[in-house]
């Protein structure tokens, strides 16, 4: 058992919440995924690593934040909307989640006739390593 | 936009449409703009710029002799696109492949094409779109008819 209040509600209590949260159907779950082996190829570019299952079955809820907006970019039409995802800091397991924004993307699971929603982050919130609060993008 | 530069643009997209094009630029060849639902990278050309009309002048009205235009070809890519190349580099690979493509003459029904060139590259320039960055490569081919 952690010490202090903040450590246990951080590292036992909110994921344990979560938890059972996610059992009573109330959030989702989802797959943090991150990126393995980047490297830098002969001309300098950065050439991206492959996409690897970082964290998974990550208890989490997400809501629109913003409005969204529909442009171009890529010599295409994108329309994206702003969201923030709560999920807790630290794994059912106790481990600490370490999100990368540059190179972590959020998939969140699919559930009944609801698809896999894949989030783009933004900034990351850390409410006092308790729980997160991440602004993202979605497109689509 | 004229009726000369539609039947052009009807050649440059069956020219581009090709395999040795499509397997690098993945998501397709477009004119203009790529559809929303579709993945880096793919290939976008449009008409850039129209150059002046030449005309003869007899007795009667002006008789149209040359449209001179120039077209815009650009390969676009994501930081998404590929594992084993980075995007600059694909985006680059795909322009090589648009050029092997284009070959050295086109065709039209009804019309003579006079010249059929790369013209310039286009400055290449990066935009960000939320977690990633795009990368635009290109270039101007010039096309002129009679």
């Amino acid at each position: 058992m952690a010490t202090g209040l903040l450590n246990q509600l951080g590292r036992d209590i909110l994921p344990s919440v979560f938890s059972s949260l996610n059992t009573a159907g109330i959030v989702d779950t989802m797959t943090i995924q991150g990126e393995g082996g980047a490297s830098v190829g002969t001309g300098g570019e950065r050439i991206k690593g492959t996409a690897t299952d970082v964290y998974e079955d990550i208890p989490v809820s997400y809501e629109v934040a913003a409005d969204g907006w529909r442009g171009i970019s890529g010599d295409k039409a994108v329309s994206t909307i702003r969201y923030k995802l709560t999920f807790p800091a630290y794994t059912k397991f106790g481990d600490r989640i370490n999100l990368d924004p540059t190179t972590h993307r959020f998939t969140v699971h699919a559930r009944g006739d609801e698809p896999v929603k894949t989030f783009r982050i933004v900034a990351v919130g850390d409410v006092s390593g308790v729980v997160f609060e991440v602004i993202c993008e979605r497109e689509g | 936009m004229s009726a000369i530069s539609e039947k052009v643009r009807v050649a440059l997209y069956a020219k581009l449409n090709v395999s040795g094009v499509t397997t690098l630029a993945t998501g397709g060849i477009f004119e203009s703009l790529a559809p929303e639902n579709v993945a880096m990278p793919y290939v976008v050309f449009r008409r850039q710029a129209s150059g002046e009309i030449v005309y003869s002048m007899g007795s009667a009205a002006p008789t149209q002799q040359l449209e001179n235009d120039l077209w815009l070809i650009k390969a676009i890519t994501d930081e998404d696109s590929d594992t084993t190349k980075g995007p600059q580099k694909l985006a680059e690979d795909i322009l090589t492949a648009c050029v092997t493509a284009l070959g050295s003459s086109l065709t039209l029904s009804g019309n003579t094409v006079v010249w059929y060139s790369r013209f310039a590259d286009m400055p290449p320039y990066e935009e960000v779109l939320n977690d990633r960055t795009i990368f635009h490569r290109g270039m101007l081919i010039r096309v002129a008819t009679t």
